[in-house]
């Protein structure tokens, strides 16, 4: 018996893009490595988080174990199917859902999206609109069944859009950013229901929110570059930095960071900057001493004043600047 | 969830749809779910209604006027002589009632995609395993079915406004031939939407095929007005053969067993010819925009 329902080995997807004069005459290639050696094996009924920023890997991950995008080389296999031998095997195995309410016909209903949807994956007219019903249930979106698609909020869309990956009860799920843009009272419900409903499924998880990950995976892969930077449990990736401290700063002006990544004891430290605000994150083995130091900084730099300052525990986030100097939500 | 091993080591098994799943070459259900579809959209816009009904009138009644204030009403003796047939107004109907299924067939599949492209639901599409083909055929019949309406909309409006009358006599072979000229029109599809899937924006490449196969199809004028080598490029294009065949059961009435045989031979190797070449390139531009990963982009 087989033991993984996901396998991916050494898996690699370079993109080249092309620039031609004249229209066809090609005159500099561009090469972009969306996936470098990628090796993952999913267990059945676990869920796993592929983390990362964007362009880190993520969605190109999923397209090419959805079929939709071909592997430079490596394998990938899903319930024993290999992406490209067997893609019909695959794409029966499997449900999709992109986070894009626009995947979904706005012009028809949500009950006649998903019995649309229900019919080709051969349900007689009935079964479709018992499964479709159902899985509205489920959804609380009875009540607007009956509504056109473009008349809906963006999260009964994605809601439908999220059921349609379920319709034929699939063994396992490919789920691309699926609370991307949502409210978070939506964006609650489709997590627990992922947690609670969908506990017999194989489910990859894309996602750039920490807690989301932290919340639903089993286990979390660390991508950047197209590489899997660490892999592990949630609480085994924070092992990495149990013993540091996140200093986050929220000050006007934006402070020299390069200097500050210099500074003794600082491990590593990124800067958001917006609207004449910045925020900063520092890693530390000390962190209070470090805040202390960094305010006295930032009190003598002209143009820079400090809005709020806190020493925090380590998160995923901070694993992941501590292991690619980036933060995820880059 | 029930886990079975079979011959081949590395497959898992489960219950429901993976389990009892099998591919299929071609699902019918699949195409008529999907044409199916396409209409209930279409018919939610509704200013298709003004496309199925008035366009077409519209379109042919410049033509009309022209040639009236060229030859006056009815005919020409050059005209008669060249076509052998007396009157261009009825002449001209039958072109372009065929020529509805030309410009409609030609780009129904490619811009049937390019819209599901746009409206994101082209990749939730190909992630069924649905055959690719059940889909491209799909798209096209909704789009006979379209064409069909303001085809026989511009006939009846014909025959009402040009007071022009054909012989109902040969129905069955007329309906065979334009259903022969439709098929093998979505093969050339086929390819198109493969172009279309590659290059995205179709507006130059419709530009030049829908002038190509305007120019060549025998719509406003007899084959014979060609020079003989643009002739022999007019008979690939299937229409032209329909027009032919069509104008000649339509107008005179007379039914002739071989030249119908002849008709039907002819469009059955274009039909050959178009489909093996457009789904070979629907398949080649499918696999391109796989490396490539554009599948979904605009």
């Amino acid at each position: 018996m087989n033991e993984f329902t996901v396998e991916i080995t050494n898996l690699s997807k370079t993109f080249t893009s092309t620039r031609r004069k004249a229209i066809v005459v090609p005159v500099e290639k561009t090469h972009v490595q969306a996936l470098k050696d990628v090796t993952l094996n999913v267990p059945r009924s676990r869920v796993y988080g592929i983390l990362g920023p964007n362009g880190a890997g993520k969605t190109t991950l999923i397209k090419v174990l959805a079929t939709l995008v071909l592997p430079t080389s490596g394998t990938a296999r899903v319930m024993g199917y290999d992406v490209l031998k067997d893609s019909s095997y695959v794409r029966a195995s499997i449900g999709v859902c992109q986070g894009n309410e626009r995947s979904i016909y706005w012009k028809l209903s949500g009950r006649e999206n998903l019995i649309f949807f229900g019919k080709l994956y051969r349900m007689t007219n009935s079964e479709a609109k018992a499964r479709a019903d159902e899985l509205l249930g489920q959804m609380e979106l009875l009540e607007k069944a009956d509504e056109k698609a473009e008349d809906l909020s963006h999260g009964m869309r994605m809601k439908i859009v999220f059921a349609r990956a379920l319709l034929h009860d699939p063994p396992v799920l490919l789920l691309d950013e699926p609370t991307q843009g949502l409210d978070p009272t939506f964006a609650t419900d489709l997590r627990r229901y992922i947690r609670d409903e969908l506990s017999d499924k194989t489910i990859l998880l894309t996602t750039h929110y920490m807690y989301e990950a932290d919340m639903l995976c089993d286990k979390i892969a660390l991508l950047n570059e197209g590489a899997v930077k660490s892999f592990g449990t949630p609480q085994e990736l924070k092992e990495h930095v149990r013993d540091y401290d996140s200093v986050h700063i929220r000050v006007v002006g934006t402070p020299d960071i390069e200097a500050i990544k210099k500074m003794e004891l600082v491990l590593s430290a990124s800067i958001k900057t917006r609207d004449g605000h910045s925020e900063l994150i520092v890693t530390s083995h000390e962190g209070y001493e470090l805040a202390h130091r960094l305010l006295n900084l930032m009190h003598e730099t002209p143009g820079i004043q400090v809005e709020h300052f806190e020493v925090k525990e380590p998160t995923l986030d901070d694993v992941f600047l501590q292991l690619t100097g980036r933060r995820i939500e880059d | 969830m029930e886990v079975t091993e079979t011959k081949d080591e590395h497959i898992i098994k489960t219950s429901g749809y993976a389990e009892v799943f099998r591919p299929r070459m071609m699902d019918w259900n699949a195409t008529k779910i999907f044409a199916s579809k396409n209409l209930r959209i279409a018919i939610r816009y509704p200013t298709n209604w003004i496309i199925w009904g008035f366009l077409p009138i519209l379109w042919f009644a410049p033509y009309v006027l022209m040639m009236t204030a060229i030859a006056g009403p009815g005919t020409s003796e050059h005209f008669a002589e060249l076509s052998g047939f007396n009157d261009f107004i009825t002449f001209s109907v039958i072109g372009w009632f065929c020529y509805q299924f030309v410009d409609k067939s030609v780009w129904s599949i490619g811009n049937n995609f390019r819209w599901e492209q746009f409206s994101g639901t082209l990749e939730p599409l190909f992630v069924i395993p649905v055959p690719r083909i059940s889909i491209l055929v799909g798209a096209a019949v909704s789009d006979t079915v379209q064409c069909t309406l303001s085809a026989v909309v511009l006939l009846f409006a014909s025959c009402f406004v040009f007071s022009v009358t054909y012989a109902v006599t040969a129905i069955a072979p007329i309906i065979l031939i334009l259903t022969l000229m439709v098929i093998a029109l979505y093969g050339f599809s086929f390819m198109l939407a493969g172009l279309i899937l590659v290059f995205k924006d179709p507006s130059v490449l419709t530009e030049l095929v829908s002038n190509l196969t305007y120019v060549l199809s025998p719509v406003t004028y007899p084959i014979q007005a060609l020079p003989a080598s643009a002739r022999i490029a007019a008979y690939i294009v299937p229409s032209t053969i329909a027009m032919v065949t069509v104008r000649e059961l339509a107008i005179t009435g007379v039914f002739e067993p071989l030249a119908l045989l002849q008709a039907v031979g002819a469009l059955g190797l274009i039909i050959l010819g178009f489909w093996s070449l457009g789904i070979l390139a629907f398949r080649y531009a499918e696999k391109w925009t796989k490396i490539t990963g554009s599948l979904g982009e605009f």
